[in-house]
Order: structure tokens, then C-alpha cells, then sequence
């Protein structure tokens, strides 16, 4: 049987018609893994006796006539997220050795339902990048091309899924960090609402703005991963929000009765003319079906990376100001308090965690500092509330994903400001709070992933998950082959 | 952005940064920065156009709070994890972390 890039929804039929189990799936993956990851290098952990396990429970309830959902499903996640006796070090040499002591709510609801979990992923260090190359356990590579980037900070995740190690991934996006590598490896990725899914067990690095997401091979594998894991959650306060209930997925889509924006800003002169010529066929491709798109203008779109950046950097030196090796973490020692906390964080954190902590520690300074601050916030909430007004006049906005396809491993690592730039065109829906969905849609000459974004209404996640999976049938792309296999 | 700042806000942040790594960062931050400084100009769009500073101080506090919090619950930590965390500290004894003397 051809397991090769199944979807969930097609593993499903085949595991509820026992044509297949749960271990064979888990064995087909872990085997890839074993295989295939010495050169993607996706995962930091591989759990082979927890997912033998897992799959085995699911083969158990699968007997007795359970099924649906993600019972036997294997997955992979971004190494922030916790894994209760597994270890998750977000990337970092901080936590090299640290194991979870609870599971994040998440982790505790997939596991409920049956979900068999693979291994822990790769990532920037505590998910701050866009490259998947601050990781302290090397860089992850694009599986589309061995000497490119897979984006980040979920490199790991988006690049797992693309080579075909897992059924899905999560990961987590707080400025793009989902929707950057999905659109660089070809799959999807979606960023939920702010506080549709709890974030209980996420290693905080920026709390306003982080959300967990999924990566899948299809909008309607996202819905029934989402079905699973969102909704409210008494160990978050922020997740509060509950989602409408999800369409039915064949439902059809009259595209006579959408509407699409087409926001102006976001073709701006450093868009790839490849990127462009993509997103221009998708729209005929719409407005043959009957949909309306007309252009709506996001003025200060090109003030959401700054915006976000001084935010980000502001909130990641009050959430790392924890990790001090004392209770759990890297320890280097010292001969006094003072000393012990310096010399802890100069070995445990990498060069881009320093950057924050010291821009992050400026903005929250007193003086000329704050004022970037104050700033900032009032940009983030101009930019919500130009949203808002835009959400008036059509019901969802697509965009490119990224300005360029993968770049080469190793261009931009020195130039912190060139890798903040690549998430000029999701940061702002970030900052909004709103849902968007990075969508594949096409290769470049050189065959590497073109990605689109689609931005909804806050809540309306699955509504526009719906949307997407239309999109995704229209365009049908092809699959490419991956050169290492 | 100088090295003496680079070298105070080190100090706040808790991170130690050598002579040699100062001139790196006071590069690279002052890159950032230079950027960041384009903010200025939403600025000047935004007091340009009809938005009042009233409006985005209510966005800013009582719709964030009242849309977004619910009530905490507060429950004791189980046993069972309070060990598995103990076990990550460098030093521990009956429940307690250990942690080097303020002053050595």
C-alpha cells in the first residue's frame, strides 16, 4: 500500500475500514524518520517506544469500533510545547536537559483522543526566527532543497510534515512562525485566532501575541486537528474564545456570495515577481468561479514589523528573565547569586536571545527607550482597527505569505533586521489577533514552495478554513519529488 | 545605542557580554533601531488622519480585558509533578531548592 503524503482524512478511511493500523502507519513514519532525517534534520527527539505505545492503545479503541477524529493519527511537534517524561528544550541550550513535568493542554487533549506523537521538532531558539537557524542543535533544512531554509521559527514542524515523517505538526506563531515555514515548505499552516487554543505548557516567549497552530496537508485535516485541541481551558486565562462550529466539510462554497480582499500594500516592490504572478492567477482564478475580489487598502501595513518587533522584543525579556538555571535549566554556576545568574544565561542562551533580552530590556527602560514602546502599541491597535474597517467591506483578505521563496541556508543569519523583514506580511495579522492560513499554491522555476495567506474575522476560523480548502481544490497543484529520496 | 549603554542594558538583562561581542551587538542594535525609528511615521499618519488618542486608549484596556480573560482557576499542584520538577534544580532537599549565598 502507497503511504506516501496521505492526508488525515485519507489515513482515517483507511484506519476506521481496517485496512490499516495505527502501527503500521507509526511504523512507516518512524521509519522515514530513521532514514530520511540525517538530512532534513527536522527533529531534535525521537519517542519510538511512546508512539509503539500510543499506536498501540489506538488500535485497541479502534477495535472495539472507535474511530473519527485523530484516534491513530501520527503527529509531530515544535520542541516548545511540552511533553510530560519527554524532553523539550524550545531550541536552546538553556534547557538542553529539561523534561516536562506536565503535558501542555494540547499535548493532553490529542493524546485523549488517540493521536500517536512521533517526535519533538526542531526550531528557532525559544521560536525567535524566521529560519529554523538559531536552533543551539543546528539548523533544519528545506526538504524541497537541501541547502535552503525551511522559514521558522516551526522549521521543524513545516519541514517533518513536507518529507513526509508525520500526518501533521503543531507548532506555534507568534509573528508567522507557523505560516512562515508552511509557505516555505509547501504545506499548510494555520494560526489560530488569539485564545482559540490554550497555550498552557507553551514555553511563553511572547504572551500578547503567542498562539499554537497547525500544520497539516490540507485545510480540512487543520478542522479536525482544531475540532480536538481548541477551545476554552482553565489553565489559560486568554483561552476564552469558542470557535463556531465547524461547516460540514463537503459543504460547497458559493462563491458568488464571498468576498475577497485584495490589500494593495501587500504587493509592495519587494515582493517576488514569481510570488506575485502566483497570487494574480489565484485571484482570476476566484473571480472565474464567481467570487468578488476588489482592492482594499491596510495603510500602515508596512509599520506591522516594527510594530511587532519592539512588542515582541519588549515581552520576551520579561518571559526569559525566568530561565536562570536555578530551578531547572543550564547551569554553568558561580561564586554568588549574581555571578551564577550571568554566567547561566551567557552559556544557556544564543546570540539572537541576547539581541532581545538587550532590546527588549531597552524599550522597557525608562527614557528614550519607552517611547518606542508607547509607539508600538498605538501602531498595533491603528493596525486592528484598520482591520476592522476592511472586515466591513469584504469577509476574508489574501495576501502573499512571504516576500521570496526559500533562501540559502546561512544568507541572513548574520542580519538580524533582513530575517525580522521576512515576516513584513504576517506580522500584522498577528498583532490583530486574527486568524490567518498560509496556503500553498504553486513552485517556483527553481522548485521550491510558493505560499499565499488568507486572513479572516477573529473567530471565524473555520468558516475561513472551509474557504481555504476550496482555494486548495481549485488550484490542485501538483506534488514535486524530493531529491534525497 | 553606545557600547556603555549595550554594556547597562547587559547588566539589567542579566547577561554577561565581552569587550569583543560589545562592538558586535552595538552594530547590529543600532541596525535594528535605525529601523525601528521608522515607526516615527505611522506616527505622523496617524495624527494626520481622523484617529483620536482617546480611541485608542479604550482598544488598548477595556476591550482587551473584558474580550479576552477568563476567570482563573487556582488549584494545588500535584504531588507527582512537584517531584519531577525538584529533580531539574541543580540542588534540592526536602521540598526546597538550594541556590548559591547573594554574596560570596
Amino acid at each position: 500500500m502507497n503511504l506516501q503524503s496521505l492526508t488525515l482524512a485519507q489515513a482515517r478511511d483507511l484506519l476506521d475500514n481496517r485496512r490499516l493500523t495505527s502501527r503500521q502507519l507509526t511504523d512507516y513514519y518512524l521509519q522515514r524518520l530513521e532514514k530520511y532525517d540525517s538530512y532534513v534534520r527536522s527533529s531534535l527527539l525521537i519517542d519510538y517506544d511512546g508512539a509503539y505505545q500510543a499506536a498501540d492503545l489506538a488500535d485497541q479503541r479502534l477495535a472495539n469500533g472507535e474511530g473519527g477524529g485523530v484516534l491513530g493519527i501520527p503527529y509531530i511537534v515544535k520542541d516548545n510545547i511540552l511533553t510530560k517524561g519527554l524532553k523539550t528544550t524550545a531550541g536552546s541550550k538553556m534547557l538542553e536537559n529539561y523534561i516536562a513535568p506536565y503535558d501542555a493542554t494540547v499535548i493532553s487533549r490529542l493524546k485523549q483522543a488517540g493521536a500517536v506523537l512521533l517526535a519533538k521538532a526542531n526550531l528557532d531558539e525559544f521560536a525567535l526566527g524566521s529560519s529554523t537557524e538559531n536552533s543551539a542543535f543546528g539548523p533544519t533544512h528545506n526538504p524541497y532543497n537541501l541547502s535552503m531554509v525551511p522559514g521558522g521559527s516551526s522549521g521543524g514542524s513545516a519541514a517533518a510534515l513536507a518529507a513526509d515523517f508525520c500526518i501533521f505538526a503543531l507548532g506555534s506563531d507568534t509573528g508567522g512562525s507557523v505560516r512562515h515555514p508552511a509557505s516555505l515548505c509547501g504545506v499548510v499552516g494555520h494560526r489560530p485566532s488569539y485564545g482559540a487554543i490554550s497555550r498552557h505548557g507553551l514555553v511563553a516567549m511572547s504572551s500578547s501575541l503567542d498562539a499554537i497552530g497547525v500544520l497539516a496537508r490540507s485545510a480540512v485535516d487543520v478542522t479536525t486537528i482544531m475540532e480536538v485541541i481548541a477551545g476554552p481551558d482553565k489553565y489559560d486565562a486568554t483561552a476564552s474564545l469558542v470557535l463556531e462550529a465547524p461547516a460540514r466539510v463537503n459543504q460547497m462554497i458559493n462563491w458568488s456570495q464571498i468576498k475577497i480582499g485584495w490589500p494593495v500594500e501587500y504587493f509592495s516592490s519587494g515582493l517576488d515577481s514569481e510570488i506575485a504572478d502566483n497570487l494574480t492567477n489565484i485571484k482570476n482564478l476566484l473571480l472565474d468561479k464567481g467570487a468578488t475580489v476588489i482592492p482594499v487598502n491596510l495603510p500602515l501595513t508596512p509599520y506591522g514589523v516594527a510594530a511587532y518587533a519592539i512588542i515582541n522584543m519588549a515581552e520576551v525579556s520579561s518571559n526569559l528573565a525566568r530561565f536562570d538555571g536555578l530551578r531547572y535549566g543550564h547551569w554553568a554556576g558561580g561564586s554568588n547569586l549574581l555571578e551564577t545568574y550571568l554566567n547561566n544565561r551567557k552559556d544557556g542562551f544564543g546570540a539572537e536571545v541576547k539581541r532581545r533580552l538587550m532590546l527588549g530590556t531597552y524599550f522597557l527602560s525608562a527614557g528614550e527607550g519607552e517611547s518606542y514602546y508607547k509607539q508600538a502599541q498605538t501602531v498595533k491597535t491603528i493596525i486592528s482597527q484598520e482591520f476592522k474597517e476592511v472586515f466591513t467591506q469584504v469577509d476574508y483578505l489574501l495576501t502573499p505569505a512571504t516576500p521570496t521563496a526559500a533562501f540559502p541556508l546561512g544568507a541572513k543569519v548574520n542580519n538580524p533586521l533582513s530575517l525580522y523583514l521576512e515576516d513584513s506580511l504576517l506580522t500584522p495579522a498577528s498583532l490583530a489577533h486574527l486568524p490567518a492560513v498560509a496556503i500553498p499554491i504553486g513552485w517556483t522555476l527553481a522548485g521550491l514552495p510558493i505560499g499565499s495567506q488568507l486572513i479572516g474575522k477573529r473567530g471565524d476560523d473555520y468558516n475561513m478554513l472551509r474557504v481555504v480548502q476550496a482555494i486548495e481544490d481549485i488550484i490542485n497543484i501538483p506534488s514535486q519529488l524530493l531529491p534525497w529520496e | 545605542m553606545d557600547k556603555e549603554i549595550i554594556k547597562k542594558l547587559a547588566q539589567l538583562a542579566k547577561l554577561k557580554v565581552d569587550d569583543s561581542e560589545i562592538e558586535i551587538y552595538d552594530y547590529q542594535l543600532s541596525a535594528v533601531l535605525h529601523h525601528l525609528d521608522s515607526l516615527a511615521g505611522a506616527i505622523d499618519f496617524i495624527n494626520k488622519s481622523d484617529i483620536k488618542d482617546d480611541d485608542v486608549e479604550e482598544v488598548n484596556t477595556n476591550e482587551v480585558i473584558d474580550a479576552f480573560l477568563a476567570n482563573d482557576e487556582v488549584e494545588n499542584w500535584p504531588e507527582e509533578e512537584i517531584a519531577m520538577s525538584l529533580i531539574g534544580a541543580r540542588r534540592n532537599d526536602e521540598g526546597f531548592i538550594i541556590v548559591p549565598a547573594i554574596k560570596s
